[in-house]
């Protein structure tokens, strides 16, 4: 088998970092789907006592996302530099 | 720009494979972080909507004239804002009562069935005692809303409404 050239292996190396940020975010984010279902369905219903625990834990969601976040553009500006 | 670096813009459409795949899972990222904001706004509405809903003030409103309703009959109004809608009743045996109009389970609007004296929901085939509010059968989780009565001088007012 052909052995990667540097860059190569990097970009790929690149990638599995992005994907493993990808992977990380997704249940996060289905985790704040369910949570805007469960406000929702208790807002159809007209109770509103969930309306803000569900409304902190999905900003904690969004906190832990933004700084994932960080982490891809800092593989970008590494990019940047090249 | 500097002879013979590459454009920024030729970064984002790459020619090699394992570049372009960096790429688009790179943008998806940052959209599904875009998409994880819009949720939190999304939920943001519901909080706002209860802060309004307790700040709104107890009023006192004229709802109809007692002559105006025969007994079975119904009359629909609006309490304590534009955007609930309540129902009046004149029981059968000429009590008034009123109730919100949104079903407690998914807040479809229940109407009154003067034959079986009940308040039925069409969606799911939810039912309430239209004397108690009270749940007789089908998916709601709790009874209907009262709205407090007072009658005086030939007309009954609405002076107040239970928490949902």
């Amino acid at each position: 088998m052909r052995k990667p050239s540097p860059e190569q292996a990097e970009w790929e190396q690149r990638t599995q970092g992005v994907s493993t940020i990808m992977v990380m975010m997704l249940p996060i984010f289905l985790i704040q789907l369910w949570l805007l279902t469960v406000a929702l369905e208790e807002f159809m219903g007209g109770k509103s006592a969930l309306a803000i625990p569900t409304t902190l834990a999905s900003l904690a969601c969004f906190l832990v996302n933004l700084r994932l976040l960080r982490y891809v553009n800092h593989l970008d500006r590494k990019e940047g530099k090249r | 720009m500097k002879e013979g670096s590459t454009p920024k813009w030729r970064e984002d459409f790459p020619t090699l494979w394992s570049r372009d795949t960096y790429v688009t899972r790179r943008d998806f990222s940052r959209f599904l972080v875009l998409v994880s904001g819009a949720t939190v706004v999304g939920n943001s509405y519901f909080v706002a909507r209860k802060y309004q809903e307790e700040q709104a003030p107890k009023t006192t409103k004229e709802v109809a004239l007692v002559d105006e309703l025969g007994e079975g009959q119904v009359k629909l109004f609006r309490y304590p804002t534009e955007d609930d809608p309540a129902l009046l009743i004149r029981l059968t045996n000429g009590e008034f009562v009123a109730y919100k109009q949104r079903c407690t389970h998914l807040s479809c609007p229940v109407h009154y069935a003067k034959n079986t004296d009940r308040l039925e929901c069409p969606c799911h085939n939810g039912a309430f005692d239209a004397k108690t509010g009270a749940v007789l059968s089908g998916p709601p989780p709790r009874p209907l809303p009262k709205i407090h009565l007072k009658v005086e001088e030939g007309k009954v007012f609405a002076i107040g409404a239970d928490e949902t």
